[in-house]
């Protein structure tokens, strides 16, 4: 998931988490139509119909404007921008060393 | 080990949002807030600057910006969730236009009233500063100047503007922005219970079985509380909402008994309530007795207009306007007994079966009810009245500070509550709920600023819309505006307002981040450093005070309004501004400043620099060499504590998500005036209103009276003005966020189809609105997320480009001189 879509030039790249609640028998439903939208993957399909999904994208109104989207999907109760991080594009891909406890618990948070 | 930096960032959203949930993982929020110096970020938390609410949430700075942020989960009021301009919280401080330097209006190189604005230095500021308040002091004396402030300003700036006009300047002229707000809620808790603010607090949301929103659009004011309200509806099923308003908005897509109202009837259908209550025996006879008196108010009290005006000269007791007589239960039983189900239907256009089923939520004893209002009841010319109606109908049943039982009225700003009801920032009060005309409270306030008996004055002075007449009418010539956009915000523009500050007589300051209509109005505009640009604290509707550190530095030559206050008070000694008798009496305050003797009083600056956490900036204490806004806050709660306001050591409420008052031993109180929550009730009282000298609250005997203005034949319609979601207030800095602006970016007016239909108008249209007093162009909107019934238009008033304010009347309620912005007669053309 590393593309930039041509349409958006700007340098600044917005990285997001959402949380969705969803009616049980939609979940799966919603799932795939979230992860067809572009910049989007969904990371986490908790009990009670919790999911939680991460944006990136270059422009924020993007961003907002899906979580408009998946609010008025069949099935979903909320859908709620929860962390927002603004960040350089070129700083993206930089290695940083991390504490392997840190990152077993970043992964077991089901980073895929 | 390795990992891309877009990975770990991506990886601790991820986690947050689990956290947020309650997802259960093995890492958490923590982790990633402490190992975020991975990716170069500090975290801290700090209170949202928007609404009443009081979320906390958590910013990232890097590289002396912010540049992540999330709800802060840690937070019992949002519990790691935002709004939608929560989300945008850290784009407020870079709009493009943010001012960087004072401002002063000039013609070759002198000022000039009708000149330019130049760039000017802060040196060249005060200088025409002092000036005018030098002269205009000389001239008129104290009433001569005078201050805007607001419900924004952190608890230490309006302390610090407080003490600077009322004990300085020895003026009272000083109101804040919370009168357009909250005035009415506060006449009706000192009326009601002899104190202010509520006595529950947000816990009731999990507690209660019925909520009914009387006057208030919660879903697009109050969004975070109302995701509590929606869980808690959703998860049990017993549970009702119930919606009154007079217009249809979002908050009805919840309503188990919605209902449209026709404007002002809410006083009549709240006392059909207590009639239906009494006729149904439904009387909580034990607590009635124990825990309250009745009380009869004055009636006919007018609509704070001009003296002139004929409804003023009409009112029977428009000079006695708070009065009120003894009464009894049967005395107040068949006042109401007239106010019956047939009445309250015919005159609020409600259906009898869902007034009914309303009245039942309050009259079943084993229903607990969470009442919630905002401006639709504070912005009433019947606004205190009709807050003491509904605790009224809390009163009669009992149903009071207990969980999920909760007369609970919400508040507009992030600081309303905290920094200008608690400190006292209107022009009749003082700390504590203390007022000016009170001489023992005037001593008492004396004493803590270690000023000599009889500095401050005695009269209260001139309220928001009366100051804007005071301008007008040249009785107030230099005047002072900080944090908010009252040309934008306050009634009557046209008639009132803009003439005021225009007045050649008059020279008039704006502080602002931003040129916003106030400021192009101003004489010099004085750049100001915002929110987490600087160290403060603030306090929320539950009565829980939240303090932030500075997180970043402000753009350019800005400066925090407690600078501009305080540097400003260097510039006059008490000889220019004291009476002589004052200091031949007191002859050590002789000379010296009043910086000397307001902030350099052994209180304020009690704190040394080394205090400061040795993390974070703080510009204004590096400058002045001591911990000025701990000495401040700690200076102003002596007025608090053992006197029922009592608030925590200052350096705890960095360590907190803030706490509840009264804090007494260390613990925060979440329901007041009943005995086990709340440490001030007397032990066997099992409910003490203690604001009361005999600790019983007041049910008040009042009518309905009709509105100021009503519509007629030449002006058809009714018009309510207010918010949306997506815009704070005047939309100063929520329009300046590019994705807030393109989510709502124009006013509109919102009208019933078949109105539009009858004025041969279609969506997106232009059309002219008019009253007796402006008019404004706007678009038409039939398909909005607000429905009128036929016969009322609701327009939103953010929008700069499009002032609603050139339309509306400057009526207030008569006793908390609150503007009623919900009712007014327009018509409406096409352009």
């Amino acid at each position: 998931m590393k593309y930039k879509p041509e349409y958006l030039k700007s340098n600044e790249l917005h990285i997001t988490s959402v949380l969705v609640q969803v009616a049980h028998e939609h979940l799966s439903t919603v799932r795939q139509s979230i992860e067809d939208m572009q910049g989007a993957e969904v990371h986490i399909v908790g009990e009670g119909g919790k999911l939680i999904a991460s944006f990136e994208a270059n422009d924020l109104g993007y961003i907002t404007n899906s979580i408009d989207e998946i609010g008025r999907m069949n099935g979903v109760a909320s859908a709620t921008l929860i962390y927002h991080q603004t960040e350089s594009e070129d700083q993206m891909d930089e290695l940083i060393e991390v504490d392997p406890d840190n990152l077993s618990q970043l992964q077991n948070g089901n980073l895929s | 080990m390795k990992i891309s930096r877009r990975d770990y960032i991506k990886a601790s959203a991820v986690l947050t949002a689990a956290t947020a949930a309650g997802i259960p993982t093995t890492g958490n929020a923590a982790n990633i807030e402490t190992s975020a110096e991975k990716i170069g970020l500090k975290w801290d938390k700090a209170p949202c600057r928007f609404c009443g609410t009081g979320c906390s949430v958590m910013l990232a700075t890097k590289g002396g910006k912010i540049v992540a942020s999330h709800g802060d989960v840690k937070s019992p009021v949002n519990r790691g969730l935002n709004c939608v301009k929560g989300y945008f919280l850290s784009k407020i401080m870079y709009g493009k236009d943010r001012l960087t330097q004072p401002l002063l209006r000039k013609t070759n190189g002198k000022y000039d009233k009708n000149g330019e604005f130049e760039a000017v230095s802060w040196d060249e500021a005060f200088d025409i500063m002092e000036e005018k308040f030098k002269k205009t002091l000389k001239e008129k004396g104290p009433t001569g100047v005078g201050m805007f402030g607001s419900g924004q300003w952190t608890v230490m700036e309006g302390y610090a503007a407080s003490k600077l006009m009322k004990a300085g300047f020895r003026s009272n002229n000083i109101d804040p922005n919370a009168r357009h707000c909250m005035a009415s809620a506060v006449g009706g808790f000192m009326r009601t219970f002899g104190i202010d603010e509520p006595m529950g607090c947000y816990d009731d949301f999990e507690a209660a079985d019925a909520f009914v929103l009387w006057g208030s659009n919660m879903s697009e004011m109050h969004p975070i509380l109302w995701t509590r309200i929606t869980d808690r509806r959703l998860s049990n099923e017993h549970v009702k909402v119930a919606v009154l308003s007079t217009y249809q908005h979002r908050s009805f897509d919840l309503a188990d008994i919605p209902m449209v109202f026709t404007p002002q009837t809410d006083m009549v259908i709240l006392n059909y309530i207590a009639n239906h209550i009494i006729q149904t025996g439904k009387v909580n006879k034990d607590f009635v007795s124990k825990h309250t008196n009745f009380r009869m108010g004055n009636k006919d009290i007018g609509y704070g207009l001009r003296p002139e005006h004929p409804l003023e000269q009409a009112a029977e007791n428009n000079d006695k306007v708070g009065g009120s007589s003894e009464s009894s239960f049967e005395e107040f039983a068949k006042f109401v007994s007239e106010y019956t189900l047939e009445k309250a239907h015919e005159m609020s256009g409600v259906s009898k079966e869902k007034l009914e089923a309303l009245a039942e939520l309050y009259a079943d004893p084993d229903t607990k009810v969470m009442s919630l209002w905002t401006m639709g009841v504070n912005q009433h010319t019947r606004g205190v009245w009709t807050n003491n109606l509904i605790y009224n109908i809390h009163l009669l049943t009992g149903k009071i500070s207990e969980p999920g039982n909760s007369p609970f009225s919400l508040t507009g700003q992030p600081s309303a509550c905290g920094t200008a009801r608690e400190v006292g920032t209107f022009s009749h009060r003082l700390p504590a709920d203390m007022v000016v005309k009170n001489p023992k409270h005037r001593k008492i306030a004396e004493k803590i600023w270690k000023l000599p008996e009889g500095t401050i004055p005695a009269k209260p002075g001139a309220h928001a819309v009366l100051q804007n007449r005071h301008l007008k009418d040249g009785k107030i010539n230099a005047y002072w505006v900080q944090v908010n956009n009252n040309m934008q915000a306050a009634p009557n523009m046209l008639e009132e307002g803009l003439p005021g500050y225009r007045n050649p007589d008059n020279f008039i300051i704006v502080s602002d981040a931003y040129p916003t209509v106030t400021a192009q109005a101003a004489d010099l505009i004085l750049p100001t450093a915002m929110w987490v640009e600087k160290e403060g604290a603030y306090g929320n509707a539950e009565r829980r005070t939240q303090a932030w550190h500075q997180l970043v530095d402000a753009p350019g030559e800005s400066r925090s309004d407690l600078w501009q206050l305080v540097e400003f008070s260097k510039r006059f000694t008490t000889d220019e501004v004291w009476p002589a008798e004052i200091l031949e009496s007191n002859p050590e305050y002789k000379g010296k400043t009043l910086y000397d003797v307001l902030y350099r009083n052994g209180n304020v600056d009690a704190y040394s620099i080394d205090e400061i956490s040795h993390d974070h900036n703080n510009q204004e204490s590096k400058e002045f060499g001591f911990y000025i806004q701990k000495g401040l806050f700690e200076e102003y709660a002596q007025f608090g504590r053992g006197h029922g306001h009592d608030l925590a050591p200052y350096d705890r409420y960095h360590e907190e998500r803030g706490l509840r008052w009264p804090v007494v031993d260390g613990k925060e109180t979440k329901w007041r005036f009943k005995e086990g929550s709340d440490p001030y009730v007397g032990e066997g009282k099992d409910f003490e209103f203690y604001g009361k000298p005999d600790g019983k609250a007041v049910i008040f005997g009042l009518p309905y009276e009709p509105p100021a203005e009503s519509p007629d034949e030449e002006y058809p319609f009714w018009l309510s003005t207010g918010r949306v979601l997506e815009h704070w207030h005047s939309g100063s800095m929520t329009q300046r966020v590019p994705e807030l602006y393109k989510a709502f970016p124009d006013a509109v007016c919102f009208m019933h189809p078949n109105d539009a239909e009858e004025l041969g108008v279609r969506r997106g249209d232009e059309v002219k609105i008019s009253s007796r007093r402006g008019s404004m162009n706007t678009r038409i909107e039939t398909r909005g997320r607000n429905k009128p019934p036929q016969g009322l238009v609701f327009v939103p008033w953010f929008d700069a480009s499009q002032l609603i304010n050139k339309v509306t009347l400057d009526a207030t309620d008569p006793i908390s001189k609150q503007t009623d912005f919900k009712k007014c007669a327009i018509k409406i053309e096409k352009v």
